[in-house]
C-alpha cells in the first residue's frame, strides 16, 4: 500500500504485531498504528530499552497478576443477563431492559472498568479516558517503537546474529561437500542423492524440534540390534565367549581392528573387523 | 467508506488494495494479526 503511494494511516486492532507481523511486512510496517505492548517488541530491540520495559511487567507476572482479574459486576441489571432467566416470559422485558439507556450506560461503565485482565500483549486496564487498555510503556518509549520496527538499523544484535547464520549455513554447505568428496574419491561414483540425506536431516531436526520421535528412530535401533546378532553368531562361530561382553556393550565392531593390531590376526576376525 | 475481505491464507492481496486506494481513503483499519495483518503493508 505504502509503496502504491498510500500516505495516510494504518490503523489495527489489538493483537495484530507479533513477531510475524514484524517479520512479514519489514520496513513496510514501520508506521503502523496499533494497540500493543511490550511483547511485542522483538529481540532485536536495544537491550536498554527492552530491560526498562520488561522490569515492570515480567512475563511471569503476567501469567500471575498480583491482583486477580476483575470487571466490575453490573449493578441493577445483572440478574438480567443470567440465563436462567433468559426464557420464558421476561424475555421481552429483558430485550427492552437491554435497550434502555441505563443498562447501556451500566454495560459501558462496567467494561471501562476492566482490570488487570491478561491478554496476549499484555494486561488491559480499561478506564473512561482510554479504551486501548495497555498502560503505554511502549508508546511513551517512542524510541522503542521505532527502533523495534525500523530493521534498515544494523545493532550488534542483528550483526551476531547474521554471523551465526552463515556460519551455520556454511557449515552445512561444507559438510555436504565433504560427504560428497569422500564418497568419490574412494568409490569414483558421483554420490547424485547426497541431497536426500541434507533435506532428511533438516525434516528430522524439524520433527524433533516439534516433539515427535522421527520413525527412522526403529531403524536405527533394528540396525545395531541386527549387527549385533550378526557379531554373536561369529563369535559363538568362533568359540571366542570373551567377546560376548564387547558385543552386547556395542563396541565390539569398534574395537576389532584395535585388538588386530595389538594382538595379531585372530580366528576369523578378520570377518568382523575393520567396520565401524 | 469501503470494504474489503481477504482470508487468513490468503498470500496477497493486490486486488483489495488497488480498489481500496481507488477511493482514495483517508484512513485504513486492518482487522487481522500476524502475517495477514502485515500483507496490505508490503503489497
Amino acid at each position: 500500500m505504502i509503496e502504491r503511494g498510500y500516505k495516510k494511516g494504518i490503523y489495527h486492532n489489538h493483537g495484530t504485531v507479533n513477531a510475524e507481523f514484524i517479520k512479514v511486512g519489514g520496513k513496510a510496517v514501520s508506521g503502523a498504528v496499533a494497540p500493543t505492548d511490550r511483547w511485542s517488541c522483538p529481540r532485536s530491540c536495544p537491550t536498554a530499552i527492552r530491560r526498562r520495559k520488561f522490569r515492570s511487567t515480567s512475563p511471569s507476572a503476567m501469567r500471575r497478576p498480583s491482583a486477580p482479574a476483575r470487571a466490575t459486576p453490573l449493578p441493577a441489571t445483572r440478574t438480567t443477563l443470567s440465563p436462567g432467566r433468559r426464557r420464558g416470559a421476561g424475555g421481552a422485558e429483558e430485550g427492552q431492559a437491554r435497550q434502555r439507556p441505563s443498562f447501556r450506560e451500566a454495560l459501558r461503565a462496567s467494561l471501562e472498568n476492566v482490570r488487570n485482565v491478561v491478554g496476549t500483549h499484555g494486561v488491559y486496564n480499561m478506564n473512561a479516558e482510554t479504551h486501548n487498555g495497555l498502560d503505554g510503556a511502549c508508546e511513551s518509549a517512542s524510541a522503542c517503537r521505532q527502533r523495534c520496527l525500523a530493521p534498515d538499523e544494523v545493532t550488534p544484535d542483528i550483526v551476531l546474529w547474521l554471523a551465526q547464520d552463515g556460519i551455520t549455513n556454511g557449515a552445512i554447505y561444507a559438510l555436504l561437500a565433504l560427504a560428497l568428496l569422500l564418497v568419490f574419491s574412494v568409490t569414483r561414483i558421483i554420490f547424485v542423492p547426497q541431497g536426500e540425506f541434507i533435506s532428511y536431516a533438516a525434516l528430522s531436526l524439524a520433527l524433533l524440534q516439534a516433539g515427535q520421535v522421527p520413525g527412522v528412530v526403529y531403524v536405527l535401533v533394528g540396525g545395531g540390534v541386527l549387527a549385533a546378532v550378526f557379531d554373536i553368531g561369529t563369535a559363538l562361530r568362533d568359540k571366542a565367549l570373551r567377546r560376548l561382553p564387547w558385543i552386547l556393550l556395542g563396541t565390539s565392531r569398534c574395537l576389532a581392528p584395535w585388538r588386530r593390531s595389538r594382538g595379531g590376526r585372530r580366528r576369523g576376525s578378520s570377518i568382523s573387523s575393520g567396520r565401524c | 467508506m469501503t470494504d474489503e475481505r481477504y482470508a487468513r491464507s490468503d498470500t496477497s492481496v493486490t486486488g483489495q488494495i488497488l480498489r481500496l486506494l481507488s477511493t482514495n481513503p483517508d484512513a485504513v483499519v486492518v482487522g487481522g494479526s500476524g502475517t495477514g495483518a502485515a500483507l496490505p503493508h508490503v503489497t
